[in-house]
């Protein structure tokens, strides 16, 4: 059983969101990266790079497969995690700390709204 | 789906099944990594039962092989493993596999999996009075890999192995497993034993693999597998052995250099693009030299390569190798090594790109990534 944060918001493409006023934390849930097994290479988004909803924002890879990440939400890239450039391993680690992938500042504030709650998400994944 | 008689203890060991070929196989048991790198540094144990099993015998049969291999298998002795490429009329490869000379007129072809049916098929087409018996479905292998593969092995067997030497194979009895059922296929059935007729595991030793390490394939018959990789599970966990699935088995194979068959060949390539160069000898006649001898007089293909990654990013099959603003060639495998911790590539570049120290690029989705030509393998195994 894979661990789910209660007061994150999630998305169907296993991704987290953490708001913070108009910033939106984006990472893998738990989830998401133990069905990527151990990522090798990570490519982030460029700061700055205007980005819409369901837009592809990174590409996680492991040993096997390369998988797109989709921005959450539409905004401008404010952030993006360099650490994982040299240890992408930690999208594997702490998921939900260290392994965050970027900071979008939220264009609109109304497509947070369409976001799951921890217990949506939870049951998404059958747990 | 097709399973491999070990099917039910990768299911228990918590292994992440896919398909391949048709089978369901393990991909993973814990990392790839892992497990890739237990293999480099002490031991790894693979279920490769899902390869074809094709055993042709009968007078003569030794003359099928030198028409259908490319690599000199008719003058192996008795106990020898050979590596060959299969072609067509064209010179294109059917596949490539490994020959062991069993007896005199006796041979166990080792296709892949995916393409067994094929080369059963072309083999029964040249058959011509010989016997060829498709023993797949009765045959399991587990590959045992990896610098101390030797030593586990001699905790399952009495017989003497330095007897076995690299690219060489013998019947073998593994009397250091608790079984006692006589063997009743056509592999197994009758043969002289290293070790004598004892009790244990009678068994095919052969010493080669996929993964350019020392280490062994040993096949039995389905009944006796499970016994048999839990020996194998048991014994070996001091000696460092772990489980290690198709995921490490593609990396350690492709960290070598050695060719996928289906990905770095697709029946439309020749040797001379594929290389190895000695796995095409031509001091005998086989299907497809005289196609290969045209080739060679023109001149005029793409080679297979090794890429390594100067940049950042994970080369993958089907992307473009390019120079300057040309699309010069395809990656066919690509990966990250694990013990480079770099990119490395397999891919078709036309000759004048093809030596070592060439600089390319790779298209990793929008990028041009710095990539270098270099000669394979990509790592050497160590001098002891």
């Amino acid at each position: 059983m894979s661990e789910i944060i209660p007061d994150l918001k999630y998305t169907k493409d296993h991704e987290y969101v953490k708001v913070e006023g108009k910033l939106a934390r984006i990472g893998l849930t738990d989830h998401a990266q133990s069905e990527l097994t151990e990522i090798v290479f990570v490519e982030l988004p460029s700061v700055g790079k205007e980005i819409a909803e369901g837009e592809v924002m990174a590409n996680v890879e492991s040993v096997k497969t390369v998988s797109e990440v989709f921005a959450p939400v539409s905004g401008v890239v404010k952030e993006a995690n360099d650490k994982l450039v040299d240890s992408p391993e930690l999208l594997n680690t702490d998921p939900y700390g260290e392994g965050w992938i970027a900071v979008i500042e939220v264009s609109d504030a109304a497509s947070l709204a369409s976001l799951m709650s921890a217990d949506d998400y939870r049951r998404l994944l059958g747990e | 789906m097709k399973t491999t008689p070990l099917h039910e203890e990768h299911v228990i060991s918590g292994a992440r099944m896919m398909p391949f070929a048709g089978w369901d196989m393990p991909i993973q048991y814990t990392s790839v990594i892992e497990e890739h790198m237990a293999v480099r540094e002490h031991c790894g144990a693979f279920d490769v039962s899902h390869m074809g099993d094709l055993l042709i015998r009968g007078a003569g049969a030794r003359n099928l092989m030198e028409r259908l291999m490319t690599n000199d298998v008719a003058s192996a002795p008795v106990g020898r493993c050979v590596y060959s490429h299969i072609l067509d009329e064209q010179g294109r490869i059917i596949d490539d596999t490994i020959v062991m000379t069993i007896a005199e007129d006796e041979f166990l072809v080792v296709p892949n999996a995916a393409t067994t049916e094929r080369v059963s098929g072309w083999i029964r087409k040249h058959i011509d009075g010989r016997e060829l018996l498709d023993i797949s479905d009765f045959v399991a292998t587990i590959a045992v890999q990896g610098p101390s593969a030797a030593a586990v092995l001699e905790r399952i067997t009495s017989a003497d192995l330095s007897r076995v030497r690299f690219f060489w194979g013998a019947f073998v009895m593994l009397d250091g497993v608790d079984w006692s059922r006589k063997p009743s296929g056509d592999l197994l059935k009758g043969r002289a034993y290293l070790g004598g007729e004892v009790r244990g595991v009678p068994a095919l030793l052969s010493r080669t693999g996929y993964t350019g390490e020392d280490g062994f394939e040993i096949a039995c018959e389905n009944e006796a597998a499970s016994t048999l990789w839990r020996a194998l599970l048991d014994r070996g966990a001091e000696h460092g052995l772990r489980r290690a699935g198709l995921g490490a088995r593609d990396t350690l194979r492709l960290e070598k250099g050695f060719l996928l068959s289906g990905t770095d060949f697709d029946g439309t390539q020749t040797p001379f693009q594929t290389g190895p160069t000695w796995v095409t000898k031509f001091n005998h006649d086989f299907i497809g030299r005289e196609a290969l001898e045209m080739q060679k007089g023109v001149g005029e293909y793409t080679v297979l390569v090794g890429m390594i990654m100067n940049g950042r990013g994970v080369p993958r099959h089907g992307y473009d190798v390019v120079s300057g603003s040309n699309v010069v060639g395809r990656v066919t495998s690509g990966t990250m090594s694990p013990v480079l911790r770099k990119g490395i590539a397999l891919g078709y570049v036309p000759r004048e790109y093809a030596q070592p120290g060439t600089n390319l690029q790779i298209r990793v989705r929008n990028d041009l990534v710095d990539a270098e030509v270099v000669s394979t393998p990509f790592i050497r195994r160590e001098k002891k």
